[in-house]
């Protein structure tokens, strides 16, 4: 349950970031509320995608060089 | 140390892919899409797409360039590296071995570890360009060879140190965190384009577009001091950014684990989500900085400090296998050293080399001379594996009689990059006949001194 909760709160961070340009180019934000938001947006994503593969380790498996 | 005890070690180092991979450890295509598509969005893309810009490319020719050019380097890796790591299921180290012997199998370890410590420090010195902004240092310009001033030199010094320090002190961890890295880098990549398209001019309909793309961005003027560059050098740079991985074999190290060879096909997730669209990206963000070549500077001004962020890791984050393979190659020349000395002694390398702007700021012809070198290596082994069988003539000789160095290897090796050194034709063009020369002068060699 944990997992699929950090999962998600990360995959929503990302979403943000990708959707945070569109919104600046459609005038819709400013440039600097623009350059805050992606800021958070991306100490989200490194937050929960880090506690989602610390949570998620020991179960991959990569033995790919 | 002699040659015997040099050979010792570097199957060592190497053991444990010296079987072939068995069926129950093939991995699925999912794992190639990632692995591809993680590792061709990285600093270097920053550097790429902006000089594309630099070098006066018309929109025309970057989109009709990048597609046939990325297309070309998939289908290089699907029917030259693919089918022939799909049958032997072993790496470049040890199909090399029974071919040439391990005496090259050396050589071309030193010439990889050189290679690779240069590539690295090339990306250091991206991720100083977002330090030196932070604090206030200016970056070297394109025409600079030697470091531009104290700040640069030290700038590129710390990073240079932090990035091996952390490498010697566990590779493996900042592999996890580096895949965590990758989706985010790549948005990085697309939010800063779209965030400074209303900066040059397009409209929120995105009716003007086009207009911008080519008169804006790519239009076709190359920067004071920069080559004129056309459709051909796009579609070339594309196709032979990574040589050495598809035409020059190094990438049989994955592909020996794919159930089909079909799998190379995998690859355009790399080629078209990094080598085009990521490409593209960095080319919007450095004409929105008015065409300086200055990647912080491009994803700060696009991002903030998210982007000088993104910069700094990205550069880290491609820095690191970087240095770990220069490390793998060089620890066959440093008998019982252990992992971290020879890390920190690539790293240290690197570091110092980063300080050179030459490396960075050439990196294009870089990439070119990098893929060069290492391209005649693919040809003979593509020759071995596939037209003697044709022609009757005996394979793997090195290994059946367990030479130390397969001369003829060596030869068609030294004799093709000096032709192609003398080649009256531009740089980006000379290792397609490169190849055809090493592939008839060893197949030539072989028929002539057939045992």
């Amino acid at each position: 349950m944990k997992k699929v909760f950090f999962g998600a709160c990360a995959l929503i961070c990302l979403v943000v970031c990708a959707v945070l340009p569109v919104l600046v180019f459609l005038d819709k934000i400013e440039a600097k509320a623009f350059k805050d938001y992606f800021l958070i947006a991306t100490a989200g994503w490194f937050i929960f995608a880090v506690v989602w593969t610390l949570l998620f380790s020991g179960k991959s498996k990569n033995i790919l060089p | 140390m002699n040659l015997s005890h040099i050979v010792s070690k570097m199957d060592g180092l190497y053991e444990f892919d010296r079987e072939p991979v068995s069926r129950k450890k093939l991995q699925g295509g999912g794992k190639f899409a990632g692995l591809f598509a993680g590792e061709h969005v990285a600093a270097t893309e920053f550097v790429i797409g902006a000089f594309f810009v630099l070098h006066g490319v018309t929109f025309h020719d970057l989109v009709l360039g990048l597609l046939f050019g990325n297309m070309l380097a998939v289908f290089s890796w699907t029917f030259i590296c693919a089918p022939i790591a799909f049958r032997t299921r072993l790496t470049l180290y040890w199909y090399l071995r029974k071919i040439a012997g391990p005496g090259l199998n050396f050589i071309y370890n030193i010439a990889n570890a050189l290679l690779y410590c240069v590539l690295a420090g090339a990306m250091i010195a991206v991720s100083a360009t977002a330090v030196g902004l932070i604090v206030n240092v200016p970056i070297p310009s394109p025409s600079d060879i030697l470091p531009p001033n104290p700040g640069w030199i030290l700038i590129t010094l710390i990073i240079g140190f932090l990035f091996t320090s952390i490498a010697v002190l566990g590779f493996e961890k900042l592999s996890r965190f580096a895949q965590i890295c990758s989706p985010w880098i790549f948005i990085v990549f697309i939010a800063g384009a779209v965030g400074v398209l209303s900066r040059l001019g397009v409209h929120s309909n995105l009716d003007n577009l086009l207009f911008i793309a080519r008169t804006k961005i790519w239009n076709g003027i190359a920067v004071s001091g920069q080559e004129k560059f056309g459709l051909w050098h796009i579609m070339f740079f594309a196709w032979f950014c990574n040589l050495a991985m598809h035409i020059g074999l190094s990438d049989m190290a994955l592909f020996r684990y794919a159930k089909h060879w079909i799998y190379g096909f995998y690859s355009a997730f790399g080629m078209y989500l990094g080598h085009f669209i990521a490409w593209i990206c960095s080319g919007v963000m450095v004409a929105a900085i008015g065409r300086d070549m200055h990647p912080g500077m491009m994803a700060f001004e696009a991002l903030g400090l998210a982007g000088a962020l993104g910069v700094f890791l990205a550069g880290w984050t491609t820095a690191n296998p970087t240095l770990y393979r220069a490390g793998l190659a060089l620890q066959a020349v440093t008998p019982n050293w252990p992992r971290w000395k020879v890390t920190l002694t690539a790293g240290m390398t690197t570091t110092i080399l980063s300080c050179f702007p030459i490396f960075f700021m050439k990196l294009l012809d870089y990439v070119a001379i990098y893929g060069l070198i290492l391209m005649p290596i693919g040809a003979i082994v593509f020759a071995e594996f596939w037209i003697f069988p044709l022609l009757n003539l005996e394979q793997y000789q090195a290994e059946k009689n367990k030479k130390i160095l397969n001369w003829k290897a060596l030869i068609a090796w030294i004799i093709t990059l000096v032709i192609c050194f003398f080649m009256p034709i531009h740089l980006f063009f000379r290792w397609l006949p490169g190849y055809f020369i090493a592939l008839f002068l060893y197949t030539g060699l072989q028929f002539v001194r057939r045992e």
